[in-house]
């Protein structure tokens, strides 16, 4: 995402970007905000960390400059523009692939979880449920939370694995934790689960290529917004009238199928 | 002829007080307009949700 703003700010000689980086912690988060207000800032962009920390610190900016709210929604709608994905509907998209999967024998889906308390995690397993709660026979063995990190998602498939000896899918709410679900079936031995995730990244490592390798069945495209985020911010900034209040951006599902329209992208 | 150059030296102490109006050593290096702040959850190139 900050790749994708610093090159759209970059056409722009006369803007300058200031980065800060909350490392999920969103109390880190509220002081960065703090911070780049005493520096003077015109407009802000954030992606916040949980919905309800962030919430008055966004509702008190927004009361001296535009705000930006990218990827992870807040509370309230007291910012001056939401750019992001819809991620119930990419959700859905991955319960409808993986009911497809199972087809109509059905089988048992272990989820893996983002952060909880970021828009994302919640949207994305409510889409998904929804999709699911049509096929009768896809049960949802286990739920755990391994909050976007690879690491954690790897130990704790382990444990469900260990728990549940007949695991046909995993669906992850991003492509690293469903990278580390796959490490851990590997590493336990475990043949014949498919995995799926979102995001997909292109690059090294990221979504794309990890379809590509067959490691992921399948990933969902989840835009960035940073571009979209700097070609709105000089809109705003430039006063023009009438911008809408928020912007959804298509995401688009990732297969075997597709793949190769993709790499090197 | 008296208005004359009090109207020139007025003139000529806005260029030196960098206030004229053809522009301030400023804008000659080139200025900054927009400063945006960009507050992200986490490492963002590992990806939107990542």
């Amino acid at each position: 995402m900050n790749r994708d703003i610093q090159e759209e700010a970059s056409k722009h000689s006369d803007v300058r970007v200031i980065f800060t980086d909350a490392a999920q912690n969103s109390e880190k988060q509220i002081h960065d905000v703090e911070k780049l207000m005493k520096q003077g800032i015109d407009l802000l962009i954030i992606s916040p960390n949980e919905a309800k920390p962030l919430t008055p610190i966004v509702q008190e900016v927004y009361r001296k400059i535009p705000v930006i709210v990218l990827d992870r929604d807040i509370e309230s709608s007291g910012y001056t523009m939401f750019i992001g994905a819809d991620n119930r509907l990419i959700g859905r998209g991955a319960g409808e692939f993986v009911s497809q999967l199972l087809g109509a024998r059905g089988g048992n889906v272990v989820e893996i979880e983002g952060l909880l308390g970021s828009t994302p995690a919640k949207d994305r397993s409510d889409g998904f449920r929804e999709a699911i709660a049509a096929h009768g026979n896809i049960r949802i063995v286990g739920t755990v939370t391994a909050d976007w990190l690879r690491d954690k998602a790897e130990d704790l498939m382990r444990e469900q694995l260990r728990k549940w000896p007949d695991v046909d899918v995993v669906f992850a709410h991003n492509d690293p934790m469903a990278l580390g679900a796959y490490k851990a079936a590997s590493a336990l031995g475990r043949q014949g689960i498919r995995f799926v995730g979102i995001d997909g990244l292109s690059g090294p490592g990221g979504g794309i290529q990890l379809v590509n390798r067959k490691v992921l069945q399948a990933t969902f495209i989840y835009p960035t917004g940073g571009k979209e985020a700097v070609q709105y911010a000089f809109r705003i900034l430039n006063r023009e009238p009438n911008l809408p209040k928020r912007i959804t951006l298509d995401s688009i599902k990732v297969t075997a199928d597709n793949v190769s329209d993709y790499l090197g992208k | 002829m008296k208005r004359m150059r009090q109207a020139i030296a007025a003139f000529l102490l806005l260029v030196l007080s960098g206030c004229a109006p053809f522009g301030s050593r400023e804008e000659s290096v080139g200025e900054i307009r927009y400063l945006i702040g960009v507050s992200q959850a986490n490492l963002g190139d590992l990806g939107a949700s990542a």
